[in-house]
């Protein structure tokens, strides 16, 4: 098809050329040579602000095309607002495609939104706290009033510095929905979170990095923290199951030695017992002193390879009467751990060291068990399970405190600190 | 479909629409009347003011299932800007329109109009009299509120029509939206009201063919 409609005149105040792309739709145009703004609605060009300056530099220029959201947008106006309190300001670029209409790149702070106007009547926008939008439910996050502060390009609506608009802004990340009410009429938008990259790569331009947190920005693990957290849950009980099945242990070896008087220096052996796979031992001895004490040195003798692994025993009980109270220290009971012990045949040597041996000698009484469970190693899993977690929990919780931190409008949970005034 | 000689220049045309009314020869810019018999010329057409509307005469589509032919345009001015209503020719036989205003289409098929104290709020509103944006009404059974009335005229027309789209043919046109994107257009000429009601409809969602193509898109 031949060429495209393009329409063109001369600037009534400078004489230079204007070019209109959005032909049919725009009717205000901001000449680029003199910055004066012209009525394009009909063919006798009115001024209607006269102006003497050059056009401003743009991130992105008028005329740029980039692809967005698999659609190609020529960039043909720009309107830069403020709003009237807060003095915070952002950009607003208008796109156009002849097929798809138009849309709006939004950049406050270095991030990006990408906005459309959507045709739905909603008679609560801008005076409700929360707004529902096709089953989501979108929370106020600030009004104000937003003035033009500079213009360029052409525009489908009568645009000029000093316009002023109410504004409303509802979040559910990453979408916005904004409510403008001018005099004539009421606008809904929508935008989306656009990563400030995407942005650049489709203009081919450099952007000015972000800061802060945006109004509508995606938080870290957004949709994922509840999964997080299930998975997190089922490690959990997954843990205590294997914990649970570890059990009470199991008895390898139960044994009773005799130390009669006159064999202090003897050394004693246990019958050789046999571990089927690597596992904590743990030897309980039982020893009836009193008002004495026994200590006993144990070796765990491994039968193939003569490997030992040692622990020591110090039973000592002491216990008596007075001044018309009754006293005890220490017990006659003592447990012994050898831990991550390999599969094999054992047999455990004991050396004793009496401090007295009655006529009667001293029993001593041995029990050995495998497979105990440790609740130290359950804790020390715990901890490991838990502390991404804790971490994706605690990184959400500030992010979301920092993006309500310009917000007159935040919950409860994020205005700590703060105080009432 | 109806053949016919243009009465201006000789020219084979013919009414693709049992509810077309009026034809601008495509050859001699003829306005052309319909009558029971025979068929009249009125006079000569201007060239339509110059647009990027993607869509044309020929240009087919859908709608909810519905297949759609573009058979004709009203070009709609007012103060700040001008539209485009389409005369779509349907495999059902509707009576329908296809808007295009700002970026956005909106497709719709005649109704039983409101009544008469529709067109007198609409009117006084133009005045700045009543409160008439905002106020709600009932349309084909749908729910919807007035956002927008004004005072248009209509910049040209080609193809055929099933009203006479005289340059400067004067109307009050009001829209109403639906809380879902409902959309419905209430056109006041002369005491007389013709109600259309339909929904506003993605580019994508029409399938078009025969569309309009521009350099560098």
């Amino acid at each position: 098809m031949a060429g495209n409609p393009v329409k063109s005149f001369s600037c009534p105040a400078c004489g230079g050329i204007v070019e209109i792309h959005a032909v049919g739709h725009s009717i205000s145009a901001v000449c680029a040579h003199c910055s004066t703004l012209i009525d394009t609605a009909n063919n006798n060009f009115k001024i209607i602000k006269k102006a003497h300056e050059g056009s401003r530099h743009t991130d992105i220029e008028i005329g740029a095309k980039g692809v967005l959201d698999g659609v190609k947008w020529e960039v043909i106006g720009y309107v830069e607002k403020k709003d009237k309190s807060s003095l915070s300001f952002w950009e607003e670029y208008l796109l156009f495609n002849p097929y798809f209409g138009f849309r709006f790149l939004i950049q406050s702070e270095g991030h990006w939104n990408f906005a459309s106007i959507i045709k739905r009547y909603s008679p609560l926008a801008g005076s409700a706290s929360e707004l529902e939008l096709d089953g989501e439910n979108y929370s106020v996050y600030c009004r104000g009033i937003s003035i033009v502060e500079y213009v360029k390009g052409e525009f489908y609506w009568r645009v000029r510095k000093g316009d002023e608009e109410r504004y409303v802004d509802y979040i559910a990340p990453p979408r916005m929905l904004s409510v403008e009410r001018s005099k004539q009429e009421v606008t809904l938008s929508l935008s989306e979170y656009i990563q400030p990259d995407e942005v650049a790569k489709a203009f081919g331009v450099e952007l000015p990095d972000k800061t802060g947190v945006a109004a509508n920005q995606p938080a870290p693990f957004a949709g994922t923290l509840g999964k997080i957290w299930k998975v997190t849950g089922l490690s959990i009980l997954a843990a205590l199951l294997i914990q649970w099945n570890s059990g009470e242990g199991i008895n390898v070896n139960n044994s009773r030695i005799h130390i009669a008087q006159g064999e202090a220096e003897k050394t004693f052996s246990t019958p050789v017992f046999s571990l089927p796979n690597r596992t904590n031992l743990f030897v309980n001895s039982l020893v009836p002193v009193s008002n004495n004490w026994m200590e006993l040195d144990l070796s765990l003798v491994n039968e193939m390879t003569n490997e030992v692994y040692r622990s020591r025993q110090v039973i000592e009980y002491y216990h008596g009467y007075e001044g018309g109270e009754s006293w005890s220290e220490g017990g006659q009971l003592a447990e012994s751990a050898f831990s991550a012990v390999p599969a094999g045949d054992y047999r455990l040597v004991i050396d004793p060291s009496p401090g007295q041996l009655g006529p009667n000698g001293m029993d001593v009484s041995l029990e050995i068990k495998r497979n105990i469970r440790v609740w130290g190693n359950f804790w020390f899993i715990f901890l490991f399970i838990i502390v991404f977690p804790v971490f994706a929990l605690l990184y959400r919780w500030n992010f979301e405190s920092r993006r309500w931190e310009n917000s007159d409008y935040a919950p409860a949970v994020f205005r700590m600190g703060e105080s009432d005034e | 479909m109806k053949k016919f000689n243009c009465p201006s220049c000789g020219a084979e045309a013919e009414f693709s629409s049992n509810f077309s009314v009026y034809a601008v020869c495509k050859y001699c810019s003829s306005m052309i009347v319909r009558h029971d018999l025979d068929v009249e010329s009125i006079g000569t057409m201007a060239a339509l003011p110059e647009d990027m509307s993607p869509l044309q005469i020929g240009t087919e589509g859908y709608y909810q299932g519905q297949h759609f032919s573009l058979v004709g345009r009203m070009k709609m001015g007012w103060e700040d800007g001008s539209w485009n209503e389409w005369f779509m020719a349907t495999d059902d036989g509707r009576k329908g329109w296809l808007a295009e205003a700002q970026g956005f289409y909106a497709i719709c098929f005649e109704t039983e109009a409101p009544p008469l104290d529709f067109a007198v709020k609409a009117i006084k509103q133009q005045k700045q009299d009543v409160s008439f944006i905002g106020s709600a009404h009932r349309l084909n059974n749908q729910k919807l509120n007035v956002v927008d009335s004004k005072k248009a005229s209509c910049l040209g027309s080609e193809g055929e029509l099933p009203l006479l789209a005289r340059q400067g043919r004067l109307v009050v046109s009001v829209d109403l939206l639906g809380a879902y994107g409902e959309f419905a257009s209430v056109e006041i000429e002369t005491g007389k009201l013709r109600a259309y009601v339909g929904r506003y409809v993605d580019w994508k969602e029409m399938r078009c063919s025969n569309i309009r193509t521009f350099d560098g898109w």
